[in-house]
């Protein structure tokens, strides 16, 4: 709590001085020498299931990918739920930002950089999965169309083809749209800078913002039309990622209500993710009237929204299986709930559609802990409604010779576990070094900005 | 302490950054594109042989036939290096004391095989019929070159992937009478020729994976 | 030249014998085709002259070594033909390759190029012919003889495995000698001089003291050493025992004929087959492969009427599988059912008075149950009704009576003539081989016997228990052991010497109806083994025998050159058939029928039966090391790599037994635990367990104590004794739970559950489509509204024109006997690799074809059905239209072409298949024998003999990659090239998948669709053809025939088969 001690927003604000105040406020905390206790706690532990991730990959690189537990039939096991999962968080980011932009939804500005930001690293996780989880992890380069001696190309009807650019694409404007915010904050690091080094490593970064109307001006503009390109990406990613399975011929993945049916659950996952990280570190990082309870309460409102979608969804998927008469898919969604894979399919059930309820309660909402305890509790659900999607539909599909049971291995669970540890290594090091708020925004809206409107 | 840290070329730097970042990926793609090809590498392959037989003197000189020495190229996938007793049907005779000879005649004596290196040499993956190919009217030299002028064999075509598909699919300008196939130095008679041999043959190279990959 | 040692000049003359002159290749279109010259896939090293000097030392013993550039290894290597070494990397390409031409070639071969020799395999005293491919000179598959009797070109899984045994590293290298601790490698020259003392000695008592225990053999060749070793010794012995030959058959025929007969089928003959616990399908069976054919032939709907079958067993066999009616009883009950046939058919047939007097009905127990006696009396008027045209057989096992009972049935039915005839069995012995061990065993303890003399065989392990035959063998003053491998019985004898593989050695054998064959060798001994003849004739004084010689003096009729010649290339030599003997029949008294012959159906615990029976892949066990075999899985448990004891399902409620528990069987004072399998269909109270298996010295894969690596499962000859030799009684089981390992099946891997149940059952009548002949015969469509479903409309116009040709398969469902012989056949021509337990267990096995075992009707007396699935190369593939990078594309024939070098292993193609016929190579599972990767080969020289099984016409796939069925698209190629090289066309049935040419009953037929005539096309067109899920518009190139049953009016209530297709429990 070493900040939040000298908090300038424990006292009541008062106007004229409040600019400098967010400012310091935010800036602070990639200034002070010593970050709180607990992100030393919280790094050292990424650390270590960092350490955990690479030693997995390196493990199943060198002794080939069945020291995870894929078998036929389930020859895609974790590897892919963790993609399609990490994929989903990468959603909420791009969401907040582009989208609530448009809608000109202000109370976004306060989390929409680290939003961002995770979602930059979750699309990092997400991205190592496909290109390891392939038999030859030292060929991927086929699925690029790079000329070549065969006369060989990749082949375009392929869903996992339309991956291969649908996230390229989408970490890409990302990453712009979240770097290009942090400009200006950048800038603002490098004029309070006190040491030549991060004078000259904000500066390089900073990239000569001056502040001037005419930058100011070139930005606004800028910011719009990535927000307005970004904005059909937030669809487009998942429901791309949902052909994976809606396209196939599997009894479970072949259906048409993939698309919106993933969509709205990854930005379901991905703002109980937002929310699981604001609340501490507004928390720790001392942030409380930046990200207010409002802040928390609008992301609640919308976890409830989204759930109430995904389980819709879940509800639609029986009745078409039943409603097809197709004996193979209503036979696939009986398996579902009661077969040997059950137990993945009512954890994910209470986890994404039940427990989430408890949001009707404004008592529960506004409480940042309960927060915390639905947005961990989502996660864990989404985890498993792709678990649920991916194996059970594969393990008892048209030939019933050919069923089988998917056990995962030790190297899974390592695999799983570590990937978080890459997440949260890259998101610990922006809470210290880059400017966890869009100072610049939030000045924008905060009342200030309108009490004297013509700064 | 100084408020600008930066020299003025800084401006430039959005600049150079934005020609780098342009050119580098068509310049790394080119890099690859030619430098990993087998046109690069492999063409040229020239290696030392445990006897230094000149196709130049045998095939172009003396004239003898390629099928006299690789006699089984009709009716086998592989145009076989021919065994010690070849060279000794002749050499019985001639040159009988020449030291180059001596690993031959060594061999034909103890049995044991004359190592000879490969020059063509296709991945495990690729089966190449020889049959296949002389038996349509492509002939020894649209692949090996003009053996009957090398000294030394060495590589001449790429041998890629990509350069038998240009073939299987326009096979017209490789095609000659089949008792022409070992000639070094037959021409198509007219630019026709190549589509009406085609016709009369109903030559029709598969594109099928299948074809030369099992 | 002048140092040739003598071993080095055998080696000349047997390898010029099996390279060129002397042998003569069969002139068979299929396979027989060009090849490379150089060596494609991972074959390529073997044959470096580094690898074969290394595993030539690796292999010989110190003292029995030649020199490397000897001229035997110097011909080794000619005849190896022209290979490819490897020499470090090239500085921007990949490796140096070197090319090695012979230095003469042999006339008429062509580098590269394989040739089929005909040979001929001996198991338990009777020949099959067969095919060998050699490419090069390596033996790389093996084929039936289709002019062979006991053939007809059909091969058994364990024939086709013998070419991986030929390459085994585990294989014995150097003479042993010394015992237990004392052991050490020793040669043949040493051996050569301890046996010239050996011999001395025994010449003064006349060979009092000899005593030669062999396997049943047929060989005329051995059987005239024989006789001269017994001239030279008439003091000696010569004791035959082979544990998995039956003494019913010979003692029954005793009975019924007063002299041995062997008994032969023509099952294409009879409307009616009765099988007594008889699997006469089965390859173990005496011509089972031939019986197979034959069985399956007049089981065609399209002909208006076909055979009925009825199998009376104690568990599911194959014959059961394709029979129209099951009927469950323990093995004990045979004999009552036996009697009351004879009885009740006698009754109505007033058989000829010299026959003697009938049967009286037994009063046994289960005879009361209306069922059972409903079945049997239904079963004797059919056999009325079809009064000579039936035929019944009982099973090996059953004891004599049961035979004699049989052969008085045929001769009451008046079969014999016309679907049954006999020859006489002149090699049968006058006593069993047990009691003939017996006696073997008393000589030894009683320290009569100077020398022991073991051709081949394993008896340490496979003698029954009470015997205590390894410790016997201690007695003996010298013991001397010929076997393939240093096994139980090695270590236990004095002398081990390595055994000649019957692809490594000259010799011949007899048919089950005396038609004899040459056994051809394709390679020398590549440990310098030596055959049984060779042993025989030196202990019968001939000096430096050569097979060869020995085999050619044995057969003055193929004296002349031609003859010879001709024997070589047919395989077979004509004429050679025994002359069909008109056994009379005598008066058999009344059969003693004591308990528990007389019993209930079921048992209690204590009661219960245990039914020993011989392994269907291991055989006794002398294949336990036989990975390809290990890996198979079992027909009707679908178990790999293990045995278990089968129980019926309700027999196991009753004890409570579980699926898959842990089981400890006791058989008197002796017990063994091992897994417990719920085998629907099989007879109550009746346990069985195969033998062979608990190998405790078999090598690397089979169980190999001395370096800890664990037998795979467990040893049944621990618990056969003496008196319980067949069919042990009052046994006692108690179960321990279930097992910690997961159950190494490639079906039902884990209990399917209510749901699953439900599912399968719902889904199974479309899948394997099932009627009778009369509904067949009223409505011949009626296969294809088994499903209904929308028309099948296409986006798209199919990606090409088939209008070159258009590869298709037929698969008869009637005629599939779920042998899995067409398995090894794909494994062994498209080099997959084996997996290993641990890895089946959780569902990777390679195995390209499959052939899925589903359960209809109650468990109780559940109905089996087979249906094999290869890849369906569908038209509207769905596998080819997910693949990120195009490593699986359509030809132009309409193959679904799988490119494994371009393949990164996303396997999507997998998940989006709806036949799972796909497979993946999760770790490099040929690391052993290729190294790493393709490109960096192992040096080690034992995994370079591995590699020599390998056909060098398929890519060796290595780590990470998809692999699948390509309906053999090397044969295709090849046969395609040939063809046009000479611009003739391609007939019908030139090409032959690998699964189709090895296929005993021809269920599986390939072709050309385009070709109007091709038998394929006219399959496809018959009403009963099939597309498995073809409402999914797959249009998948395989069809099925469905399967028509010919049920008995009297025993099929009408709504019984309806509801019985309704249920399954599989």
């Amino acid at each position: 709590m070493a900040i939040s001690d000298v908090n300038p927003y424990e006292a009541p604000p008062a106007g004229a001085n409040m600019f400098a105040r967010i400012t310091d406020n935010v800036s602070r905390i990639a200034e002070t020498p010593t970050p709180p206790r607990a992100w030393y706690i919280a790094f050292g532990f990424a650390q270590l299931l960092l350490v955990m991730f690479m030693g997995s990959l390196g493990y199943v690189i060198w002794n080939g990918i069945g020291a995870w537990g894929n078998m036929m039939p389930v020859a895609w096991g974790f590897p892919i739920v963790n993609f399609v999962f990490w994929i989903g968080i990468g959603h909420a980011g791009t969401l907040i930002s582009a989208v609530l932009f448009l809608f000109r939804q202000n109370w976004r500005t306060a989390i929409n950089r680290f939003a961002e930001a995770m979602t930059i690293f979750a699309v990092v996780c997400a991205g190592i999965f496909p290109g390891m989880h392939i038999g030859r992890p030292w060929l991927p380069y086929y699925m690029f169309p790079i000329p070549n001696q065969m006369n060989m190309w990749p082949q375009f009807r392929s869903p996992l083809e339309w991956d291969v650019f649908a996230v390229s694409t989408y970490a890409t404007v990302s990453i712009l749209f979240w770097y290009m915010g942090m400009i200006p904050d950048f800038a603002t690091f490098r004029d309070r800078a006190t040491t030549t080094v991060r004078r000259v490593a904000y500066g390089i970064v900073a990239m000569g913002w001056r502040g001037s109307s005419r930058q100011w001006h070139v930005y606004e503009r800028a910011y719009l039309i990535l927000a307005a390109l970004a904005t059909p990406l937030v669809l487009s990613v998942h429901s791309v990622v949902s052909f994976d399975f809606a396209t196939a011929q599997l009894p479970g993945w072949h259906t048409t209500i993939f698309p919106p049916y993933f969509v709205a659950g990854a930005i379901f996952g991905g703002f109980a993710m937002v929310v699981t990280l604001a609340v501490p570190a507004r928390q720790f990082f001392g942030l409380k009237r930046i990200i207010t309870i409002r802040h928390l309460e609008l992301m609640n409102k919308v976890i409830m929204a989204t759930g109430l979608i995904v389980g819709y969804a879940y509800g639609m998927e029986f009745f078409v299986a039943y409603y097809s008469g197709n004996k193979y898919e209503v036979f696939t969604f009986v398996n579902r709930a009661f077969g040997p894979y059950a137990w993945a399919y009512w954890t994910m059930i209470t986890c994404n559609v039940l427990l989430p309820q408890l949001h009707w309660l404004p008592k529960f909402r506004t409480n940042p802990w309960c927060t915390l305890a639905i947005g961990l509790v989502v996660n864990v659900g989404m985890w498993f409604e792709r678990f649920v999607i991916i194996c059970t539909s594969l393990s008892r599909d048209f030939l019933p010779s050919s069923w089988g049971y998917f056990i995962p291995t030790p190297v899974d669970l390592m695999t799983l576990g570590g990937s978080f540890g890459l997440f949260f290594t890259l998101f610990l090091l922006f809470c210290r070094y880059l400017p966890m708020v869009a100072m610049a925004e939030v000045k924008a809206f905060s009342p200030a900005g309108h009490a004297h409107g013509d700064h | 302490m100084n408020l600008f840290v930066f020299p003025r070329w800084a401006n430039k730097t959005r600049q150079i950054a934005g020609v780098v970042l342009g050119v580098a990926p068509i310049y790394l793609i080119a890099l690859i594109w030619y430098g990993a090809s087998p046109k690069t590498t492999d063409v040229g392959y020239m290696p030392e042989q445990p006897v230094p037989y000149s196709h130049a003197l045998h095939a172009g000189q003396l004239g003898i036939d390629c099928r006299y020495c690789h006699n089984t190229v009709e009716d086998s996938s592989h145009a076989a290096i021919p065994p010690a007793q070849t060279c000794m049907n002749c050499h019985s005779k001639v040159w009988t004391t020449s030291p180059k000879l001596a690993p031959i005649r060594e061999s034909y004596q103890t049995g044991r095989a004359v190592e000879w290196v490969k020059v063509h040499d296709l991945p495990d993956y690729a089966y190449f019929n020889h049959s296949a190919h002389v038996t349509r009217g492509i002939g020894c030299v649209s692949c090996h070159g003009r053996v009957d002028q090398m000294e030394k064999v060495y590589q001449h075509e790429p041998l890629s992937m990509g350069w038998c598909l240009d073939c299987h699919r326009n096979p017209e300008p490789n095609l000659r009478p089949v008792e022409e196939v070992t000639n070094m130095t037959w021409a198509q008679p007219n630019p026709e020729f190549g589509k009406e041999f085609r016709e009369k043959n109903h030559i029709a190279p598969p594109t099928d994976c299948s074809t030369c990959h099992r | 030249m002048s140092s040739i040692s003598d071993k080095s000049k055998k080696r000349l003359s047997v390898l010029s014998n099996a390279s060129d002159a002397s042998t003569a290749p069969v002139s068979v279109g299929v396979g027989d085709t060009s090849k490379p010259t150089y060596w494609k896939s991972l074959a390529e090293l073997e044959q470096s002259p580094e690898f074969l000097e290394l595993a030539a030392r690796e292999f010989a013993a110190p003292l029995d070594q030649e020199p490397p550039n000897s001229p035997g290894r110097r011909r080794f290597m000619q005849i190896m033909g022209a290979s490819m070494s490897l020499a470090g990397l090239d500085a921007c390409r990949w490796r140096e390759d070197k090319i090695l031409p012979l230095s003469r070639r042999p006339e008429g071969t062509i580098p590269g190029s394989s040739r089929y020799f005909a040979t001929a395999m001996e198991l338990n005293g009777n020949a099959v012919g067969l095919y060998a491919s050699s490419y090069d000179g390596r033996p790389i598959k093996i084929e039936g003889n289709p002019a062979h009797p006991d053939s007809l070109g059909a091969a058994a899984a364990f024939h086709q495995a013998t070419v991986l045994g030929l390459y085994d590293p585990d294989r014995s290298s150097s003479v042993v000698s010394g015992a237990g601790a004392a052991r050490k490698a020793s040669s043949w020259n040493e051996f050569g001089k301890a046996l010239g003392e050996i011999l001395s000695a025994l010449r003064t008592s006349a060979g009092a003291g000899l005593r030669v225990l062999a396997e049943r053999s047929s060989s005329p060749s051995l059987a005239e050493q024989k006789r001269r070793l017994l001239a030279a010794f008439p003091q000696a012995k010569w004791v035959t025992f082979e544990p998995t030959a039956s003494d019913g058959p010979r003692a029954g025929s005793v009975l019924a004929f007063g002299k041995a007969y062997r008994s032969h089928y023509a099952f294409d003959a009879a409307k009616v087959v009765v099988t007594l616990d008889a699997d006469v399908v089965h390859p173990t069976f005496p011509a089972g492969l031939a019986n197979a054919r034959t069985l399956t032939k007049n089981r065609l709907p399209e002909a208006g009427e076909m055979s009925r079958v009825y199998a009376i067993e104690s568990c599911v066999t194959l014959t059961g599988g394709i029979s129209d009616h099951r009927l469950a009883v323990k093995a004990t009950l045979i004999k009552s059912v036996a009697a009351y046939l004879d009885a009740v058919v006698s009754a109505k047939a007033n058989p000829l008075p010299e026959f003697g007097a009938a049967q009286d009905k037994p009063a046994a127990e289960f005879l009361k149950d209306a069922k059972v006696a409903k079945f049997l009396d239904s079963v004797a008027a059919d056999l009325l009704a079809n009064i000579g045209r039936s035929v019944v057989v009982a099973g090996q096992h059953q004891p004599a009576q049961v035979h004699a009972l049989v052969h008085r049935l045929n001769a009451v039915l008046g079969n014999v003539g016309r679907t049954v005839s006999y020859t006489e069995d002149t090699g049968a012995e006058a006593e069993s081989d047990l009691a003939a061990l017996k006696s073997l065993t008393e000589e030894l303890n009683g320290g009569k016997v100077e020398a022991l003399l073991i051709l081949g065989g394993n008896p340490v392990f496979t003698a029954p228990a009470d015997l205590a035959f390894g410790d016997a063998l201690a007695k003996a003053k010298s013991s001397i052991h010929l076997s393939l491998y240093e096994d139980e019985t090695s270590l236990r004898s004095s002398w081990h010497l390595p055994a000649a593989h019957y692809l490594e050695s000259w010799g011949d054998a007899l048919s089950w109806n005396g038609t004899l064959s040459i056994v051809q060798p394709l390679i020398a001994p590549l440990h310098g083994g030596k055959s049984a003849l060779e042993i025989v004739a030196e202990f019968a004084g001939t000096p430096e025998p050569k097979p060869l010689d020995l085999v050619r003096a044995g057969h003055p009729e193929l004296t002349a050159e031609h003859a010879w010649r001709r024997a070589l290339a047919s395989g077979v030599v004509d004429g050679t058939a025994a002359a069909h003997a008109e056994p009379k029949l005598q008066a058999l008294g009344k059969v003693a029928l004591v308990e528990p012959e007389l019993g209930a159906l079921g048992g209690a615990n204590g009661k219960l039966e245990l039914v020993f029976s011989v392994d269907p892949k291991i055989f006794d066990g002398r294949y336990a090391n036989n990975a390809w075999l290990q890996e198979l899985p079992e027909s009707m448990t679908k178990l790999t790599w293990d045995n278990a004891v089968m129980i019926s399902p309700r027999t196991a409620k009753e004890l409570g037994v579980n699926d898959a528990d842990s089981i400890t069987v006791s058989v008197g004072n002796r017990q063994i635990t091992l897994l417990a399998l719920i085998a629907p269909g099989h007879a109550d109270g009746s346990l069985r367990i195969t033998l062979g298996h608990g190998r405790t010295a078999a090598g690397h894969v089979g169980g190999l104590v001395s370096e800890s690596i664990d037998p795979v499962g467990a040893n049944a000859y621990a618990l056969r004794s003496a008196e319980g030799y067949e069919i042990a009684t009052g046994v006692s089981v108690q179960s321990h739970g279930t097992v910690s390992y997961r159950v190494s099946s490639t079906q039902d891997i884990y209990t399917v559950g209510e749901i699953g149940q439900q599912g399968t059952q719902e889904r199974l009548p479309a899948l394997v489509r099932e009627g009778t002949l009369e509904e067949f015969k009223h409505d011949p469509k009626f296969v294809e509204e088994i499903v209904e479903h929308n028309p099948l409309l296409s986006l798209w116009v199919p990606p090409v024109s088939y209008d070159g040709h258009k590869w298709g398969m037929s698969i008869d469902l009637n005629k599939c006997i779920g042998c899995s012989a067409c398995v090894t056949a794909c494994q062994a021509e498209n080099n997959i690799p084996v997996v290993g337990k641990e890895n089946v267990a959780k569902g990777r096995e390679m195995l390209w074809l499959r052939v899925d075992r589903y359960y209809k009707g109650e468990p109780e007396d559940a109905e089996v059905s087979f249906q094999p699935i290869p890849c369906q190369q569908c038209e509207n593939a769905p596998c080819e239209q997910v693949c990120p990078v195009g490593a699986t594309m359509h030809s132009s024939e309409g193959l679904n072409d799988m490119v494994y070098n371009r393949c990164i292993g996303t396997r999507y193609c997998s998940n989006n298949c709806p036949y799972k016929v796909r497979r993946f190579n999760y770790f490099n599972y040929n690391l052993d024998t290729i190294g790493v990767t393709p490109y960096t080969p192992t040096d080690d020289p034992k995994a370079k003999v591995k590699a020599m099984v390998f056909n060098p016409e398929v890519t060796v796939r290595s780590r990470g990659v998809m692999e699948k069925c390509t309906f053999c698209v090397q044969r295709i190629q090849n046969v395609k090239i040939k063809a046009k090289n000479v611009k003739r066309p391609i007939e019908d049935g030139e090409i032959k998948t690998a699964c189709q040419q090895t296929c005993p009953t021809g269920a599986i037929v390939f072709g050309d669709l385009n070709d109007g005539k091709a038998q394929v096309t006219g399959l496809q067109r018959l009403p009963r053809s099939y597309a498995l899920l073809g409402e999914l518009n797959n249009k998948p190139r395989v069809q099925y025939l469905a399967r028509i049953k010919n049920p008995n009016p009297a025993l099929t209530p009408a709504e019984a088969h309806a509801e019985a297709s309704k249920s399954e429990h599989g």
